[in-house]
C-alpha cells in the first residue's frame, strides 16, 4: 500500500499539483434543471403500471433513479470524477429500464433483465471507485466488470432457455425462446442468483476493508457511503435468497419495497460525501490563507493534521534524510525544486484529490514563505548596504572638513596676515594696493571656503547640539529664519541627519524657492525626532533624480527614518523629516 | 621694549597660523611669552610665565571638539584679571554664550580671520585687557541684518541701533560714548529705552548684559 501510495504522490506531484477548484454552481443549476424534469417524467412513465398496484415501491424507484441521476450531475463538477458521474447517470437510467418490464408489450421485458443488473453493478462500482486513484480503479474494475459478465452470461442464458410466463410476464412479450427448458432455466436463474449473493458478500468484504485502512479523515468521509452500501448489499443478498427460494409474490413485493427504500440511502450518503470531500479541499485551500506569519514546516504541519485528521502527518522542508529514499510526498516548486516531503498515512492516498490540494497547498505556502525570506534577505542587505554608503559618505565629510579646518584655512588666515603686514610696511604706493586687494581677495577666499568646509560637515554640531548648530546656521542668511526646535541632545547620527535635511531644506528655499520666510520646526517625542522646514517660495522642488532634497531623503531612510517633500507650485514647500533619535 | 609692552600667550595647535600670529602681534608692540600647541601646555607655562592676555583656539588637541572653552574656564578661574581671546574657525555664538556665562570681563571672542585685521586685533587685546567683552563685530553686523529683516529692530531710531551694535559687541559705557563722540549720560538713557522698546529682560546696568543682549538678538 506503502508503495502504491508513494507512486500516487509522485504521479501528482509530476502532474503539478493543482487545488481542485469547485467550478460555479450555476452552470451545474442550469444542467440540473434541464435534465430532471424530462428524466422524471421518463422515469415516472417507467414506474405507471405499478403505481396503482405497489405505490410505495414505485415512489421508492422514483426517488432512487432520481438520486442516483442526482449524485451524477453534481459529480460532473469534479473534475476527475468525470467518469463516476457518467457511471451513476448510466446506472439511473439502466435501473429505470429496469422496472420497464412492467410494461408488458413488445420488447420491454427483454430489455429489463440485463438492464436491472447491469444497472445495479453499475451503481455498486460508482460507489466503490469514488473517489478512488486510478491504480486502484483498475484492479477494481476487472472484478465488477468479470461479475457482470457472469451475471449477464447467466441471464442471457436463463433468458434464452425461457419462456416469458416463467418470468411472470406475459406471454405476449416478445422473447427469444430459442430452446425453452425449465430445468436448464433453474439452472441458469440459480447461478445468477449464487453469484449475485457471492457478489453482494464480496462487495461488503471490500468495504469492510477499505474501511479498515482508512484513518483520519478518509474513514470520516468514506463511512456514510460505507454505511449505506453495506445495508444496501445486505438487502440486495436477502431478495436474491428470497429469489432463490421462490418466495411467494407478496413477500417478494414487501422485500422489492423495502430494498427500495434502504437503496435510497446510497445515493443520499454519497451525495454527502461528495459535499464532505469539496468542503475538505476548500478547507485545504485556505490553509495558505490561514497561515499566520511566514509559512513554516511546522505550521503547515499542525494545519494539515488538523484538516486531513492525521495526528501523524508531519511536514519535512528539504533536504530530508528521514526515511527511506522515495517515501513521502515531494512538494517541489513550480521549476521543480524539491521543498519539503508531507509524509502521511498511507490510507490517505485513497484521497487522491485531498491529497494533490494538500501538496499544493504545502507547495505555495512554502514557495512563497521562502520567496519572501529571500526578498526580505535582498532587502535588509540593500538597507545595510546603503547605510554603509551613508556612514562611508560621513566619515568621508568629516575627515574633509577637519583637513580644510586644520590645514587649508589656517595657510590662508596666516598668508592673509602677512599680506597685512607687507601692505602696512610697505611705502610704494602701486604695491600697497596691490597687496590690500590681494588681502580683500583672500578674506573672501577665506569665508568662502569656511562656508564650504560648514556645508561639507557641520564641525560644531557635536559640541553645541542641533538647535544651536541650526541657529548659527539661520543666522548665516540676511533673512528671516524663524527657528523653534527643542533644546535636548539627541544621538550623534540624529543630530547630523536632522542637520543635513534643515540645511538642505533652507539652502533650497533661498537658492531655488525665493523664499521670503523659512519657518524650522522639530519635535521629539517617543524616541524620534520629528523636524518640518516651510517655506513661502515658488514651490515645485522635487525629490527625484539626485537632487539635494532626493539625497537627504536617502539619508533619512539610510537610518530607518521617513522622509517626504510637500511643494506644489505656487504654494511653497515644506521638508519634513522623522529621524529615530533614541 | 618698555614696561607697560603687554605680554601674550598664544594656545594654537597649527603651527603656521602660530607664526603668523606671532608675526602679527608683533607688529602690534606686544610680546609672544608663550607659544603652546595645546591648552593644558599653556596653562603649565603659566605657572612659571605670567601674562596679560592669552589667545586661545577653540578647537584644539586632544579633542578637536571644545578643548579652548576648557582651557578658557580653567584659566579665568585661575586668573581672573587675565584676558582671554578665543578664535573659532567657525561664526558659532553659542561658544561666545558659553565664554561669557561665568563672567564676562576680560574675555572676548574672535573668528579667526579677523586676526588679519590688525587693527581689529590691536582693539580687540585693548578691550580684554582693559575688562570689557568683545564680540566679532562682523558677527553681531549679521546678527542684526537678520533681526532687522524680521522687522524687530523698527521701533528703534538710527541711534539706538547702533548702541545696540556696540552693547552687543561687548563695549563698556565709556568705550560706545566715545566711539559714538557723544556722554555716558546720553549713552545709559539710549540703553534704558532699547531694553525697554525690545522688552530685553534685565537692565543694562548688569555687568552680564551683554549676554542678555546676544541672547535676545539670537531669539532665544
Amino acid at each position: 500500500m506503502g508503495t502504491a501510495f508513494t507512486a500516487v504522490m509522485a504521479g501528482s506531484a509530476a502532474r503539478r499539483p493543482t487545488v481542485s477548484v469547485v467550478r460555479a454552481w450555476p452552470r451545474l443549476q442550469v444542467l440540473y434543471g434541464a435534465i430532471c424534469p424530462p428524466a422524471a417524467a421518463l422515469i415516472i412513465l417507467a414506474f405507471w403500471p405499478i403505481w396503482r398496484d405497489r405505490p410505495l415501491l414505485a415512489l421508492a424507484s422514483v426517488i432512487l433513479s432520481m438520486a442516483l441521476l442526482s449524485a451524477g450531475i453534481l459529480l460532473l463538477d469534479e473534475r476527475s470524477q468525470q467518469g463516476s458521474a457518467g457511471t451513476l447517470i448510466g446506472a439511473s437510467a439502466l435501473l429505470t429500464a429496469g422496472w420497464l418490464n412492467n410494461w408488458q408489450v413488445g420488447p420491454l421485458p427483454l430489455i429489463s433483465v440485463p438492464a436491472s443488473v447491469t444497472g445495479i453493478m453499475l451503481a455498486a462500482w460508482a460507489m466503490y471507485s469514488y473517489p478512488h486513484s486510478p491504480n486502484e480503479k483498475r484492479a477494481g474494475r476487472l472484478f465488477f466488470g468479470a461479475v457482470l459478465g457472469v451475471l449477464l452470461a447467466a441471464d442471457i442464458a436463463a433468458i434464452v432457455a425461457s419462456r416469458p410466463q416463467w418470468w411472470g410476464f406475459s406471454a405476449g412479450a416478445w422473447w427469444p425462446s430459442l430452446m425453452p427448458n425449465h430445468t436448464a432455466f433453474q439452472a441458469f436463474s440459480l447461478t445468477f442468483d449464487l453469484v449475485g449473493v457471492g457478489f453482494a458478500v464480496a462487495y461488503m468484504l471490500l468495504w469492510l476493508a477499505r474501511w479498515r485502512r482508512s484513518r483520519g479523515i478518509s474513514r470520516r468521509l468514506a463511512k456514510p457511503v460505507a454505511t449505506a452500501a453495506s445495508v444496501t448489499c445486505a438487502a440486495t443478498a436477502v431478495e436474491l435468497v428470497a429469489t432463490a427460494l421462490s418466495a411467494g409474490p407478496h413477500v417478494m413485493n414487501i422485500i422489492f419495497t423495502v430494498e427500495a427504500y434502504l437503496q435510497i440511502g446510497v445515493p443520499a450518503a454519497f451525495v454527502v460525501s461528495v459535499l464532505q470531500r469539496r468542503f475538505a479541499r476548500t478547507r485545504v485551500a485556505d490553509l495558505i490563507l490561514h497561515l499566520r506569519g511566514p509559512a513554516r514546516a511546522s505550521s503547515i504541519t499542525s494545519a494539515l493534521r488538523d484538516i486531513l485528521e492525521d495526528p501523524d502527518l508531519e511536514v519535512v522542508e528539504s533536504p530530508w534524510t528521514g526515511g527511506p529514499p522515495g517515501a513521502g510526498l515531494p512538494v517541489t516548486t513550480t521549476s521543480g525544486d524539491q521543498l519539503a516531503v508531507i509524509v502521511a498515512d498511507p490510507s490517505l492516498s485513497m484521497d487522491d484529490d485531498l491529497v494533490r490540494a494538500a501538496v499544493a497547498a504545502t507547495a505555495f505556502a512554502l514557495e512563497n514563505a521562502q520567496l519572501e525570506a529571500a526578498l526580505t534577505d535582498q532587502l535588509r542587505e540593500v538597507h545595510q548596504s546603503r547605510l554603509r554608503i551613508i556612514q562611508a559618505e560621513t566619515t568621508e565629510r568629516r575627515r574633509l572638513e577637519r583637513d580644510l579646518h586644520d590645514g587649508t584655512q589656517q595657510r590662508l588666515v596666516a598668508i592673509s596676515i602677512m599680506l597685512g603686514a607687507a601692505e602696512s610696511d610697505t611705502t610704494e604706493e602701486p604695491v600697497r594696493a596691490i597687496l590690500s586687494r590681494a588681502g580683500a581677495e583672500l578674506a573672501q577666499v577665506i569665508e568662502g571656503l569656511r562656508d564650504l568646509a560648514h556645508g561639507i560637515h557641520p564641525g560644531v554640531l557635536h559640541q553645541v547640539g542641533l538647535e544651536q548648530a541650526i541657529r548659527s546656521m539661520a543666522e548665516q542668511y540676511p533673512f528671516p529664519i524663524d527657528v523653534r526646535l527643542p533644546a535636548g541632545r539627541f544621538s550623534e547620527g540624529a543630530e547630523l541627519t536632522a542637520y543635513y535635511v534643515i540645511a538642505e531644506a533652507v539652502s533650497n528655499a533661498v537658492k531655488h524657492a525665493r523664499a521670503r520666510r523659512i519657518t524650522i520646526t522639530g519635535k521629539a517625542a517617543g524616541g524620534w525626532l520629528s523636524i518640518a522646514v516651510t517655506d513661502d517660495g515658488q514651490g515645485g522642488a522635487r525629490a527625484d533624480g539626485g537632487t539635494g532634497i532626493s539625497g537627504i531623503i536617502d539619508r533619512v531612510r539610510a537610518i530607518d527614518g521617513e522622509a517626504s517633500v510637500d511643494s506644489a507650485p505656487g504654494h511653497g514647500t515644506r521638508i519634513w523629516a522623522r529621524i529615530p533619535c533614541a | 621694549m618698555g614696561a607697560d609692552t603687554v605680554r601674550i600667550g598664544i594656545a594654537e595647535d597649527s603651527a603656521l597660523f602660530r607664526d603668523g600670529l606671532t608675526m602679527q602681534l608683533g607688529r602690534l608692540d606686544v610680546q609672544v611669552v608663550i607659544t603652546a600647541g595645546t591648552g593644558d601646555e599653556l596653562l603649565a607655562q603659566m605657572a612659571r610665565q605670567p601674562i596679560d592676555a592669552a589667545i586661545i583656539d577653540v578647537r584644539m588637541p586632544p579633542n578637536f571638539t571644545d578643548d579652548g572653552l576648557q582651557t578658557a574656564e580653567k584659566l579665568a578661574a585661575s586668573y581672573p584679571d587675565t584676558g582671554i581671546l578665543m578664535l573659532s574657525q567657525y561664526a558659532e555664538l553659542s561658544y561666545a554664550t558659553r565664554l561669557f556665562t561665568t563672567g564676562t570681563a576680560h574675555r572676548g571672542y574672535l573668528l579667526k580671520d579677523r586676526v588679519a585685521n590688525a587693527e581689529a586685533l590691536r582693539d580687540a587685546l585693548q578691550r580684554v585687557r582693559q575688562g570689557e567683552s568683545v564680540v566679532d563685530d562682523q558677527l553681531i553686523g549679521r546678527l542684526l541684518n537678520h533681526q532687522r529683516h524680521l522687522n524687530k529692530l523698527d521701533d528703534l531710531t538710527p541711534t539706538e541701533q547702533a548702541v545696540l551694535r556696540h552693547m552687543a559687541e561687548g563695549r563698556s559705557n565709556a568705550g560706545i560714548a566715545t566711539t559714538m563722540w557723544t556722554s555716558t549720560k546720553a549713552v545709559e538713557a539710549h540703553m534704558t529705552r532699547i531694553f525697554a522698546k525690545l522688552e530685553i529682560p534685565g537692565s543694562p546696568d548688569d555687568n552680564r548684559r551683554v549676554l542678555a543682549v546676544l541672547a535676545w538678538l539670537r531669539g532665544t
